[in-house]
């Protein structure tokens, strides 16, 4: 009996083993795809854990760091999410996630075996720790497999995200210079007079003087960009980046406000030294303003500069005052004003008056950029430099006169500046020129201007017939499209308003510009 | 407006993620039930 219970417990223990395999094998027909689920399920769990941790629970710091002195080519901006960000955030998600789902797997493991392989049952539950081996190799390789899917989502959305970007920029740029040029916009610093082929703008941030020289849709950004202080700017005019102060991209000066919302129109004054550009100029523009006013049309000055030096200089023109001298060597900054009628576009003037001296020398004349980009041009003609005239004049005139007379003979100097304009490629044939006889309230009375200013025509036979100065008239016509002479008389009347005959060169000025203006009741 | 300059981008980008990724374990589960379905009544 005593060999025998062995025997029996032995054939117990072969058939609880050989049932327990059994329970095993079933077992393991269900594990496996559950494990596999569950495996699946918590890759894919981790993974996004992951990336929420990496977006939006604690963000690491930006991989590019805005630069705060930008070298060449280089912004002091956020690169956009896409062209740098997006794929630190997806290396930094699928590194945490793969090692978060490893330690899971081992823990896993570890656990199984501890528990089915060592300790006093694991003869008996071994084959439940190869189920639980199985599950876990089969759910693990699952795991990775889906975790390998979302990843390679992940990283087509940021690829996807990063063309889409690159086809933005394309045609938010191609959409921004169509209608820049459908509106004819185009800008000019009135500073250095170089075209300007997209503003520099000054970061909006409140303390921030950051430049950011290229705004427009690129690698800092779509539609805005981050400026290194964390304020966002729109990347385009069309955007509304013309809220923001601009400055040229050539010598940094300030441009004026709303730069690129108008079409521009140049207005050179040119003509010899004391000839009363400054004073015809100062004339103009209250002209203009004038005009506008009494055509309930806009007028504002463009930038504050130029508001300064206006009122800096109005008094001058107070009878009995005269306007200063301009400075030679500085380069002329214009005279920038906003003029919009009621039916027509807004436009921006810029009315640029220039030292006579700058005319005498070819190399001072190359250096006013603004002369090649004109299409209308006002030449001032001093009637007391026109040698008969001055001849001819009795001498108690000319010694009342001496003062005001301009130093160049006006003939040279239009027939030099208007060859060095045509050289800097300025197309004076497509251009209107007005020629304006200045001080006419000198010479009114006197022959032969007595009489002769009453129009263009009047004018332009006096020049020519008693005045000698046919060669020039000639020239005049031949060079340009279309010319208007007026005699003006640059000065203000008691009660402040502007003499009739600067109003009318201000009117035809206007007028060929497409900013004719109707009287309004 | 200034802040983290990403916050925003991250946002949408982990949502639409985690959409995308969703709608592809979906699948993925859909396709699996219905390869079980059609596997396992031959099994039996």
């Amino acid at each position: 009996m005593d060999d025998i219970l062995p025997l029996i417990a032995l054939g117990a223990v072969v058939v609880l083993e050989v049932a327990v395999v059994f329970v095993a094998f079933w077992l393991l027909l269900a594990a496996v795809p559950l494990a596999l689920v569950g495996f699946v399920a918590m890759f894919l769990g981790t993974y996004l854990h992951q990336v929420r941790q990496t977006m939006v629970i604690s963000p690491p710091a930006a991989r590019h760091q805005p630069p705060r002195e930008p070298a060449a080519g280089e912004q002091p901006a956020y690169r956009q999410y896409f062209f740098s960000q997006g794929w630190a955030d997806l290396e930094q998600s699928v590194g945490a996630a793969a090692g978060r789902c490893q330690v899971l797997t081992v823990q896993l493991t570890n656990r199984i075996v501890k528990s089915c392989f060592r300790g006093d049952a694991a003869w008996l539950v071994w084959p439940f720790g190869i189920v639980g081996v199985a599950g876990v190799g089969v759910g693990a390789t699952g795991g990775a497999v889906a975790l390998l899917v979302a990843v390679a989502v992940h990283a087509v959305l940021v690829g996807v995200a990063h063309v889409i970007c690159w086809c933005g920029i394309a045609l938010l740029r191609l959409i921004d210079t169509a209608l820049l040029r459908l509106r004819g916009i185009r800008m000019t610093c009135g500073a250095c007079h170089h075209r300007v082929p997209y503003p520099a703008y000054e970061c909006p941030g409140p303390g921030c003087t950051l430049r950011h020289t290229d705004v427009r849709p690129g690698r800092y950004g779509v539609f805005r960009r981050f400026c290194a202080c964390g304020t966002g700017m729109p990347t385009l005019l069309l955007l509304g980046s013309h809220r923001l102060r601009a400055f040229c991209v050539y010598c940094g000066e300030p441009l004026v406000s709303e730069t690129g919302t108008a079409p521009e129109v140049m207005l050179p004054l040119f003509g010899a030294t004391t000839a009363g550009k400054t004073r015809l100029m100062l004339t103009l523009v209250r002209a203009v303003s004038d005009l506008s006013a009494a055509a309930s049309a806009g007028f504002e000055f463009a930038d504050a500069e130029t508001e300064r030096r206006y009122r800096e200089l109005l008094p001058a023109l107070e009878p009995g005052r005269q306007t200063r001298q301009t400075v030679v060597g500085q380069m002329p900054r214009a005279y920038s004003v906003y003029v919009a009628p009621p039916a027509a576009v807004r436009r921006l003037v810029h009315v640029f008056d220039v030292a006579g001296e700058r005319f005498v020398r070819r190399q001072r004349t190359e250096e006013l950029r603004y002369l090649a980009l004109a299409r209308l041009y006002l030449f001032v003609l001093d009637p007391l430099s026109i040698e008969p005239f001055w001849r001819h004049l009795p001498e108690v005139h000319r010694a009342r006169l001496a003062s005001f007379r301009a130093v160049q003979p006006p003939e040279g100097l239009f027939v030099q500046t208007c060859e060095q304009m045509q050289m800097m490629g300025a197309r004076t044939r497509r251009s209107r020129l007005a020629v304006a006889v200045s001080k006419h309230d000198l010479v009114c009375h006197l022959p032969p201007f007595a009489g002769a200013a009453s129009d263009s025509a009047a004018l332009e036979r006096c020049l020519v017939r008693d005045l000698q100065l046919g060669n020039l008239v000639r020239t005049m016509r031949r060079e340009f499209r279309e010319v208007r002479f007026f005699a003006t008389a640059a000065m203000l009347d008691r009660e402040g308003g502007v003499d009739a005959s600067v109003v009318a060169l201000g009117r035809w000025l206007l007028d060929g510009e497409g900013l004719a203006m109707r009287e309004t009741a | 407006m200034s802040g983290e300059p990403y916050a925003r981008t991250r946002l949408l980008m982990f949502w639409f993620l985690a959409a995308v990724v969703g709608l592809v374990a979906l699948g993925a589960l859909a396709l699996l039930g219905w390869t079980l379905r059609a596997v396992l009544p031959m099994t039996a």
